[in-house]
C-alpha cells in the first residue's frame, strides 16, 4: 500500500463551518432544530427556518467518514463548528447513525452532556471543545477553504497533486444552506465548481481527488 | 459593578445593627439613591435590579425559561431574616428564662389608644365573638327564648284532652270552622272523633276484590257466549236436515230449475262421502314413499382382497365340478358372462404381459378363456377406469405401450448398450405391436375355436406359430402339462422344491398365474400370518429366479416374467428383500475372495446367475440413494470385480462391459464417479489398438494404473484380425450368446464379436462423458481415452458405422473438455484486501433527557440519586446552620453594644456626677446654678 510510507506527514483535516446545531426546547424535551419539524416554533422565536439545515451536517459527516479516505486512515481530524460557535471534535473511527432522526438524537445528548464516548470501545467519539479551531489544526498545514464565491475554479485534482503526498491539508467546507464560510485562517479560497454544490457533493469531489492521490481504490 | 452594589447594599443592612442612629441615617439616603439610578437603566418588573440575581448564559437556548433568571435574592434574604427573628431569636432571648408572660388583652399593648377606645375595642370584640358560627347554636337565656303557638296559643298550654276550646265560638261561623278543622292543616286533632260518624260504609274496595269481581264477570261472559254458539250450531244442523230432505222430495225441484237442483244434490251427497283432492293424494303419497336410504360404504382392501378370495374359492369349486363331470346347470347360461369376462381380460391379459414382457413374446394362447376368469376379478379395476374413460381403446394402448417401452429398455437383460438400446426398442416396439395385434386375434381366434372345435391344440400351435420367438420346449412343456389345469387357490409354498413342483413344466404365462394367485390367495391384508408367508415365498421365488438364471439353458423370457411379480413383491416386503439382498451380497464377496486366493481358479468374473441378480436389485432399489444397504455393497462388489479379475478372454471383456453398462444405470441418476468403470472400458479400448499404437509397445499412455492395463489387456482381445470395412451392420452384443456359449466356442474368437464389444464399449464411455459432463476434472478424466479413440480412428479395418461412431465420440469428448477448460481460471496468487479502520458506535440515549440516570443497573442508579439527593439535602442543612449562626452572632454583638453602651451612659452619668462634685468642691460651691451664678 502506497499509504503505508507517508504515513507520518500526509493527511487530511476536514472543518465543517457554520453547522446548524441548535438545541432548543421544544414541548417539554430538547431537541435538534430542524426546518422540517420545528418551522412554527422557529417562527414563535422569530427565526428563519430556512437557515436551520442539520440535514446538511448529517450528509456531509457521512461524505467524510464513510468515504474510502476515512476508511483508508488518510482523515486525521474532523471538526465541526456550529451557528453558535460550538466546536465539536468528531473522531474519524465514529460509526455516524445512518438516519436523521437518530443523529438528532445523537445531536442533542452531544450538546448537553458535551461528549459521547464509543458503545463498543475507549474512545471518546465526539466531544466539544474550546476555541479556536486552529488550536486543534496541524502546524504546517495548508488551508483551503471552499467556496462558490471564490475568484479561482480549479481543477481539483491537479491542485492536490501540486501539494503533493506529504503536505498536509486542512479542507473548510460551510456546511450551512445559504451564504459564505468565513474563517480568518483559511489561506486559500477555492470553488471545485462552476456549479454551487451541496455540502456533501463538494466534500465527496475532495474526497476524490484525494483517494487518486494516495492511490485508494 | 451588580456585585459591588450588592456589597454595599449588604454593609447598609448591617450597619444600623451594628452602629446606632447616626449610620441609620446614611443607609436611609443610599437606599434612596441607589433604586433610583437603577430604574433609570430597568423599569417595569417591579423591584430593583440590584435586589435580583443574575448568572451569565453562555448559549442560549430557545425555548427554555430559566428559573433563577430575576430572582430577588435581597427580597428572599430579608424574608429570612423576619423568619429568623421570630424564631431563633425569641428563643435566643428567652434562653435564661423559666417561663414567658403572655399578654393577650385587646389592645393592651397599644399604648396610643385611650381608655375609652379600648373599651370600645373590647365591646366590638365581644359582640364578634357572639356573630361568629361557633356560636350561633348555642342555646340562648331563658328570658329570649321564643315560643311556639297554635291559634294563637302557646303549644304549652295546648291540652290534648281539651275538647272545649272552640265551642264557645258563634254558630254561623261554625261549620266552616268545622270545615277548616277537619280538612285544614290535617285538621284539628282534638276535635276529629267529635265528626266522623259513617264514613266506614263507603270504604273502598281493595285491589284484590276488584280483580275478583272481574274474573267472575269474564268467566260468566265466557260460558254464555259457549251456550249461545252450542244452541246456534244445533238450529244449523236442524236446518240443514230439513234442507236435505226438502230437496229429496219433489217440492223444491218443482221450484227451482234442474241446473241447480242437481247442483244441490251433487253437493250433499258430496258432503257426506270425503271428497277426493289431488293434493290429498300427493300427501298421501309422500307420506307413504321411502326415505333415501345410505349407501353401501367403500370397501377396505382386506375386504376386497377377502371377496377374490371367496370368488376364487367359488371358480375352484366349478373347476373341480366340471374336472368330475358333473355339468352344472348354468353353465351355458353363463355364456354371455364369459364372452363379457373374457373381453375384460383380454385388455388385462395385454397389460399384464406387457409389462414383464420385454419384447421376445412368448404368448400361449391356450388356457385363456380360464385364467380369463381369475384375472377377471384383477381386471375389474382397470375396467372400470377404462369404461369411465371415453378414450378410444387403440389411444390407450398406444399409451401403455408407451409406458412398457420405457419399462423394457429399463429392464434389458440383453446386456446391450443404451445408445443401442433406443434403437433396438424402436425394433421392439415395431415387433410388439405385430404380436400384439396379432396376439388379440389369436385369442378372439382360441374363444371361437373354443367354442366351436374344442380342439385346444390346433389354435395354441397357431398361437404358437405366429408369436416370433417361439420356445421349442415351452411348446413340449405346454403339451406335456396341458391336462393338469392350475389350481386356484395356492397355498404360499415353502421352499423352492415345492414351488417347482408346482411350475416346473409349466408355460411362463402359467408361471406368473401361479405366482399371482398365489400371492393373492396369500395376501398380507388377509392375515398377519401371510406376511411370513409372503417373506418365505419371495425368498423362494427370489432362489427360482437365481436357478432359472444359472440353468443349462436359461430362458430369458423366464427372467423377464419374474421380474415384474419379485418387484411387487419386493415392494410388499422391503426390509425382508433387503436383507436378503445383502445376506446374498455379502455370500458373493466371500466367494470372490476364495476365488481370488485359490491360484487354481481360472475364471474370476462373475456367473450368469450373479449378473442376474445384480441387475435385478438395481431395479428393486433406489440407485439414487448416497448409502443404500444394498446397492452401495452390490456397487462395491460390481467394481472389486472389475478391477480384480484377469481378462483371459474377448468373452470375459463383454462381461465387463456388461457389468460397466449396468455400472452406468447404477450411477447415472445420481451422477456418481465410477473409476473402476471408466480405468476397465479404457483398458478395454486399449486392447483394440491397432499393432503399431498398442499400449503394451511402450507408448505412454496416460491415465489407469499398469496393472489395469495388465488385467485387461495383456492381449489385444479386441484387435481386428481381419478388414471389417465392408461390414454394414454390427449386431448388438445379446447377454443370452455370451453368458451361454461355451468358453471356447469360435464365436468369441470372430471379429464379429469384437465390433459389437467395441460398440457397446463406445456406448457405454458415451454415457458415462454425459453423465459427467459437469465435473470440473472432466478434461483431466477423458484425456486419456482421447488418445485412445484417436488411435482407434487412424485404423481402416472398422466399419463405416464403428468408424464414424469413434469419431463422432471423439468430438464430443474433445468439445466438452474445450469447454470445460475454457472456464477454468489461471491460478492466482491470493489478494490482500486493505484493512478498513476500526469504526466504533457511538453511545447515546433516542429522547436525552439531562439529569436522568441511563444506567442500565437501575439499584446503582437509585443508589445513585439518593446519594446525590442526601449530598444536597446536607449542604443545605449546612447552609441554613451557617446563616442561623451568622444571624446569632449579630444579635449578640448587637446585645454586647447595647450592653456597652448602656454601661458607658452610666459611667458617664457617675463620671459626670463625680466631676461636678469634684468641680464643686474645688470651687467651694455646694449646687449648680449657685455655683455657676457665682463664678459669673
Amino acid at each position: 500500500m502506497s499509504s503505508e510510507e507517508v504515513d507520518d506527514e500526509g493527511g487530511v483535516w476536514f472543518v465543517l463551518e457554520k453547522a446548524s446545531l441548535e438545541v432548543a426546547k421544544v414541548g417539554k424535551n430538547y431537541q435538534l432544530l430542524n426546518c422540517d419539524d420545528h418551522a412554527n416554533f422557529l417562527r414563535k422565536h422569530k427565526r428563519d427556518p430556512a437557515t436551520v439545515r442539520p440535514d446538511i451536517v448529517h450528509q456531509a459527516l457521512l461524505a467524510i467518514l464513510d468515504s474510502p479516505l476515512n476508511k483508508a486512515g488518510k482523515l486525521k481530524g474532523l471538526y465541526v463548528l456550529t451557528d453558535s460557535k460550538v466546536l465539536i471534535q468528531v473522531n474519524p473511527h465514529i460509526r455516524i447513525p445512518r438516519t436523521f432522526k437518530r443523529f438528532c438524537g445523537l445531536m442533542v445528548q452531544l450538546l448537553q452532556k458535551l461528549s459521547i464516548r464509543a458503545s463498543n470501545g475507549p474512545e471518546k467519539l465526539l466531544r466539544v471543545v474550546k476555541q479556536p479551531v486552529t488550536k486543534h489544526l496541524p502546524v504546517g498545514a495548508r488551508y483551503v477553504g471552499l467556496s462558490y464565491s471564490a475568484p479561482k475554479v480549479i481543477k481539483l485534482h491537479d491542485y492536490v497533486a501540486a501539494m503533493g503526498l506529504k503536505q498536509k491539508m486542512v479542507f473548510v467546507v460551510g456546511a450551512m444552506a445559504h451564504g459564505k464560510i468565513e474563517a480568518d485562517y483559511i489561506e486559500d479560497l477555492i470553488a471545485v465548481s462552476e456549479y454551487p454544490l451541496s455540502a456533501a457533493c463538494c466534500i465527496g469531489r475532495i474526497c476524490n481527488a484525494l483517494e487518486q492521490q494516495y492511490k485508494i481504490l | 459593578m451588580a456585585k459591588t452594589v450588592k456589597k454595599a447594599q449588604k454593609g447598609t443592612k448591617r450597619k444600623p445593627l451594628a452602629a446606632g442612629s447616626s449610620a441609620l441615617s446614611v443607609a436611609k439616603r443610599k437606599k434612596g439613591v441607589v433604586p433610583d439610578a437603577i430604574a433609570s437603566g430597568k423599569k417595569g418588573d417591579g423591584g430593583s435590579l440590584f435586589e435580583k440575581q443574575w448568572t451569565k448564559s453562555k448559549f442560549e437556548i430557545l425555548g427554555r425559561k430559566r428559573k433563577s433568571e430575576g430572582r430577588r435574592v435581597g427580597l428572599s434574604r430579608s424574608v429570612a431574616i423576619d423568619k429568623r427573628k421570630k424564631t431563633i431569636l425569641q428563643e435566643f432571648q428567652n434562653r435564661g428564662k423559666a417561663n414567658v408572660f403572655l399578654d393577650h388583652r385587646f389592645g393592651e399593648k397599644d399604648e396610643d389608644l385611650a381608655e375609652a377606645d379600648k373599651a370600645i375595642l373590647r365591646f366590638q370584640r365581644e359582640r364578634q365573638a357572639q356573630w361568629q358560627k361557633k356560636s350561633r347554636f348555642t342555646l340562648q337565656d331563658e328570658d329570649e327564648e321564643t315560643i311556639l303557638t297554635h291559634g294563637g296559643m302557646a303549644l304549652s298550654e295546648l291540652d290534648d284532652f281539651d275538647d272545649n276550646s272552640l265551642d264557645e265560638r258563634e254558630e254561623d261561623e261554625k261549620l266552616d270552622a268545622e270545615l277548616v278543622k277537619n280538612f285544614h292543616f290535617g285538621g284539628d286533632s282534638t276535635n276529629k272523633s267529635v265528626g266522623t260518624g259513617d264514613v266506614d260504609e263507603k270504604k273502598p274496595k281493595s285491589k284484590k276484590e276488584i280483580m275478583e269481581e272481574i274474573i267472575a264477570k269474564s268467566k260468566f261472559y265466557k260460558a254464555q257466549k259457549a251456550k249461545e254458539k252450542e244452541e246456534d250450531m244445533k238450529l244449523k244442523e236442524q236446518l240443514d236436515k230439513d234442507f236435505a230432505e226438502l230437496a229429496k222430495s219433489q217440492a223444491l225441484t218443482s221450484l227451482v230449475r234442474l241446473k241447480k237442483s242437481m247442483a244441490i244434490k251433487s253437493r250433499i251427497i258430496g258432503e257426506n262421502n270425503e271428497k277426493v283432492d289431488d293434493f290429498d293424494k300427493l300427501v298421501k303419497e309422500m307420506g307413504m314413499e321411502m326415505k333415501a336410504h345410505a349407501s353401501d360404504r367403500l370397501k377396505t382392501d382386506e375386504e376386497i382382497a377377502e371377496e377374490e378370495r371367496a370368488q376364487l374359492e367359488e371358480l375352484e369349486e366349478k373347476r373341480r365340478k366340471r374336472m368330475h363331470g358333473v355339468e352344472s346347470s348354468d353353465d351355458s347360461g353363463s355364456e354371455d358372462e364369459d364372452a363379457k369376462q373374457s373381453s375384460q381380460m383380454k385388455k388385462r391379459q395385454r397389460i399384464e404381459q406387457s409389462g414383464d414382457d420385454l419384447g421376445e413374446n412368448f404368448v400361449v394362447d391356450d388356457d385363456q378363456p380360464k385364467r380369463g376368469w381369475v384375472d377377471e376379478v384383477l381386471a375389474r379395476k382397470e375396467e372400470e377406469e377404462e369404461n369411465e374413460d371415453s378414450e378410444s381403446e387403440g389411444n390407450e394402448s398406444s399409451g401403455e405401450e408407451d409406458y412398457i417401452h420405457g419399462d423394457s429398455i429399463d429392464s434389458d437383460y440383453s446386456g446391450d448398450v443404451q445408445e443401442f438400446t433406443e434403437s433396438d426398442s424402436d425394433d421392439h416396439s415395431d415387433k410388439w405391436e405385430e404380436s400384439d395385434d396379432e396376439e388379440l386375434k389369436n385369442q378372439e381366434k382360441a374363444q371361437k375355436d373354443l367354442r366351436q372345435v374344442d380342439d385346444v391344440n390346433i389354435s395354441s400351435m397357431e398361437g404358437a406359430k405366429l408369436n416370433h420367438s417361439t420356445h421349442a420346449d415351452a411348446v413340449v412343456d405346454f403339451k406335456a402339462y396341458q391336462n393338469s389345469e392350475l389350481p386356484f387357490v395356492i397355498d404360499a409354498p415353502k421352499n423352492l422344491d415345492e414351488f417347482r413342483s408346482l411350475v416346473d413344466g409349466r408355460p411362463i404365462e402359467e408361471l406368473l398365474t401361479a405366482i399371482q394367485r398365489i400371492r393373492m390367495c396369500n395376501s398380507i391384508r388377509l392375515a398377519a400370518e401371510n406376511r411370513r408367508k409372503m417373506q418365505v415365498f419371495y425368498g423362494v421365488v427370489l432362489q427360482y429366479f437365481a436357478s432359472v438364471a444359472s440353468g443349462v439353458l436359461p430362458c430369458m423370457d423366464k427372467l423377464n416374467v419374474l421380474v415384474k411379480p419379485l418387484l411387487e413383491m419386493s415392494s410388499e416386503t422391503p426390509y425382508f428383500s433387503a436383507i436378503c439382498a445383502r445376506e446374498w451380497i455379502i455370500k458373493m464377496r466371500e466367494q470372490f475372495v476364495a476365488k481370488l486366493k485359490d491360484p487354481g481358479v481360472d475364471d474370476l468374473w462373475p456367473s450368469r446367475k450373479t449378473l442376474a441378480l445384480w441387475r435385478l436389485w438395481s431395479l428393486t432399489f433406489p440407485p439414487s440413494d448416497f448409502r443404500h444397504a444394498v446397492l452401495t455393497p452390490c456397487t462395491l462388489l460390481m467394481a472389486e470385480h472389475l478391477i480384480r479379475s484377469q481378462v483371459k478372454s474377448a468373452r470375459d471383456l463383454a462381461i465387463g462391459t456388461f457389468i460397466c453398462g449396468q455400472l452406468l444405470s447404477i450411477m447415472r441418476p445420481a451422477r456418481r464417479f465410477c473409476p473402476e468403470a471408466l480405468s476397465f472400458l479404457y483398458a478395454a479400448l486399449g486392447s483394440a489398438l491397432p499393432m503399431k499404437l498398442s499400449m503394451s509397445n511402450g507408448a505412454n499412455f496416460l491415465g489407469c494404473g499398469s496393472f489395469m492395463l495388465e488385467l485387461v489387456s495383456s492381449q489385444p482381445w479386441l484387435r481386428l484380425k481381419d478388414d471389417c470395412s465392408n461390414i454394414n451392420c454390427v449386431a448388438d452384443l445379446e447377454f443370452e450368446d455370451v453368458c451361454t456359449a461355451a468358453k471356447d466356442a469360435p464365436f468369441f474368437n470372430s471379429d464379429q464379436l469384437r465390433l459389437s464389444v467395441i460398440v457397446c464399449i463406445l456406448g457405454t464411455l458415451d454415457g458415462f462423458s454425459r453423465i459427467y459432463e459437469d465435473i470440473p476434472s472432466y478434461p483431466e478424466i477423458f484425456k486419456p481415452f482421447v488418445t485412445v479413440l484417436q488411435g482407434l480412428s487412424v485404423s481402416r479395418y472398422f466399419p463405416n458405422a464403428v468408424s464414424l461412431l469413434i469419431n463422432q465420440l471423439l468430438g464430443h469428448l474433445k468439445d466438452t473438455m474445450m469447454r470445460t477448460e475454457s472456464f477454468r481460471q489461471p491460478l492466482q496468487m491470493r489478494l490482500k484486501k486493505p484493512v478498513p479502520i476500526k469504526l466504533f458506535n457511538p453511545k447515546f440515549e433516542e429522547n436525552f433527557v439531562r439529569g436522568r440516570n441511563y444506567d442500565p443497573d437501575k439499584e446503582r442508579a437509585e443508589r445513585k440519586k439518593l446519594n446525590k439527593l442526601l449530598k444536597q439535602e446536607a449542604k443545605g442543612a449546612a447552609r441554613e446552620l451557617r446563616k442561623d449562626n451568622y444571624f446569632l452572632q449579630i444579635e449578640k454583638v448587637k446585645e454586647k453594644e447595647q450592653a456597652a453602651e448602656l454601661r458607658e451612659e452610666e459611667y458617664r452619668k457617675a463620671m459626670n456626677f463625680l466631676q461636678e462634685q469634684e468641680a464643686a468642691f474645688k470651687s467651694g460651691q455646694l449646687g449648680k446654678g449657685k455655683g455657676r451664678r457665682r463664678r459669673k
